[in-house]
Order: C-alpha cells, then sequence, then structure tokens
C-alpha cells in the first residue's frame, strides 16, 4: 500500500511538485530510506529525465540569420506590424476627434440654416421683432 | 527596430533550443522542427509590442509552438505516412531509442512530458499554456512516464 502510494507521487516528488504543507514530502522521503524497490523506480525515473535532457539537441546555426533576413525586409512595414497595438489606439483616438471635429462644423452650418429656413418661411422680421444682439450672432458678427 | 531585434535574439537565446526541441518531440522530423522554431520567431517578434512581460512572452511562444506543431500533423498526412514506417532504432534524428519512443506516443500525453522536462515548465505553467487543467496534466504525464519506465524495465530485462 505504501510503495503504491510511493510510486504514484515519485514524479511529483523529483519535480518538486508536492505541495510543502502537506506530509506527502516527508513520508516520501522517510520511506525511499528504507525501501529497496522504491529507490530502484526512483532511479529508473532519475534515468528518463536524464535521457530526455540528454536527447536535446540544438537547431542549425542558420536558423537565426533566417529569421532575421525574415524581418529585415519592408521595415516601415515592419514598422507598422511591430507596433499594431500603439498605431490602432493612436488612429482610433485621431478618428475619434476628427469626428467631433465634423459633428461640429456639420451642427454650426445646420443651426444656420435653420435660422435662414425660419426667415423665408414664415417672412419673420428679424429686424423689427429682435434684439441687436441676436441680429449680430445671425448675421456672424 | 533596432530594440526589437536585440529583444529578439534575447529570446531566441534564450529559448530557441527548447521550441525546437518541442517541436522536434512532436515531429520527428529535424527540417519540420526548424520551419516550425523559424515561424513561432518571426511571430513572436511582430506581436512583441503587447507583451506585458517575461511570462506572457513565454506562455505564447511555447503555445503557439505546439500548436503549429499539432496543426502541421493534423495537415500534413505524408509527414504522418513518412514516420510510420520508420522504426524506432531507424529514427536517426533522436540521440537515443526513449526519445524516439516518447516521440511516437500519443501528442496528448508527450506534450505535457515534453514541457516538463526539455523546457522544466512546472504543471502550472504547463496547464496555462496547453489551457487545461493540473489534474489532467499530472494525470497524462503520469501515463507518458509509465510507458517509458517499462520500455526502460524491457532494457533492463534484456528483452
Amino acid at each position: 500500500m505504501d510503495c503504491n502510494y510511493v510510486i504514484d507521487n515519485l514524479y511529483d516528488f523529483l519535480n518538486n511538485e508536492i505541495d510543502e504543507d502537506t506530509n506527502t514530502k516527508k513520508f516520501i522521503e522517510n520511506h525511499l530510506h528504507s525501501c529497496q524497490i522504491c529507490k530502484k523506480e526512483m532511479e529508473i525515473l532519475v534515468s528518463i529525465k536524464s535521457r530526455l535532457k540528454d536527447a536535446m539537441q540544438s537547431p542549425s546555426p542558420e536558423l537565426l540569420r533566417k529569421i532575421k533576413k525574415s524581418t529585415k525586409t519592408n521595415s516601415w512595414l515592419n514598422y507598422i506590424l511591430q507596433h499594431k497595438k500603439a498605431l490602432t489606439l493612436y488612429a482610433t483616438f485621431i478618428l475619434i476627434v476628427v469626428g467631433i471635429l465634423l459633428f461640429s462644423i456639420t451642427f454650426n452650418k445646420n443651426q444656420n440654416s435653420i435660422d435662414e429656413f425660419l426667415y423665408d418661411i414664415y417672412n419673420i422680421n428679424i429686424e423689427e421683432n429682435y434684439p441687436n444682439d441676436y441680429l449680430s450672432i445671425l448675421n456672424n458678427d | 527596430m533596432k530594440k526589437m531585434n536585440l529583444k529578439i535574439d534575447e529570446i531566441y537565446k534564450k529559448h530557441s533550443k527548447y521550441v525546437y526541441n518541442i517541436a522536434l518531440g512532436i515531429l520527428r522530423n529535424k527540417a519540420e522542427a526548424e520551419d516550425i522554431t523559424h515561424d513561432v520567431f518571426i511571430k513572436l517578434f511582430y506581436s512583441l509590442d503587447s507583451f506585458r512581460g517575461e511570462s506572457d512572452i513565454k506562455t505564447y511562444l511555447y503555445r503557439m509552438t505546439v500548436n503549429k506543431a499539432i496543426d502541421f500533423i493534423r495537415n500534413n498526412k505524408l509527414h504522418n505516412e513518412k514516420i510510420e514506417t520508420l522504426g524506432v532504432k531507424e529514427n536517426m534524428f533522436f540521440k537515443n531509442d526513449l526519445y524516439a519512443l516518447l516521440a511516437k506516443l500519443d501528442t496528448e500525453h508527450k506534450v505535457p512530458l515534453l514541457l516538463a522536462e526539455i523546457a522544466g515548465f512546472s504543471y502550472k505553467e504547463i496547464a496555462e499554456i496547453l489551457n487545461i487543467n493540473i489534474g489532467t496534466v499530472k494525470s497524462r504525464i503520469n501515463r507518458a512516464i509509465n510507458k517509458l519506465k517499462n520500455k526502460i524495465k524491457e532494457e533492463n530485462n534484456g528483452l
């Protein structure tokens, strides 16, 4: 029973994945001191880990040169692709500002048109009925 | 631009060997593993401004490596046929039979083990990279380890 438990948790133990809070780590350490079967299992696991690391290979030295070559062309395009996030934010901000400007220009133009419209339709004699300061606004003084 | 190149050099120096070996473990072909490594670093180069820190970059780098390697297998039937005709001993891409045997495991079992043993990730980091829970990482790694253990025992018994 103990051996099964230890063997099931041996890989976690070797990889420091056992919680420090529990007694599991201490239990496994103590068990390994006295149990040859579990000690053998641990040696096998250590051998697996070591053989996997030994089998690692390096990519060819050419690879970094290929990567740098791929990122070198079209420097302005590279700049845009590298700074997509920042450029998107700036573009959004500029669009909002231009949108607000266009709206306010359009709104002012429409306001003047409304006054002229009213004058034409109702033949309102503005000069007689409105004070001078309103007239100056209408005439854009 | 120069800053970006220096940053990529730094990341390449730190991670290229692990990225390459994870791709190699999945694909079992050096040229294909190099292609994947190349593509991953190009993509990273153009996404560098969107990362908040080192751990974001690591997660992105290895997640992309695994996804690209798996997609490559899915989309390339010819690759799979070529690899299947190679026996464990004939597969000259691997320094030892154990690694060649690992490469023949199911992708879902070997990938977490590769991330743990090649790149040294914790279960928590592997869970984040693969978008699965920690319990699943543990059980898949244990499954892969048990298969490799049986191989070693066979070797020791002279089978």
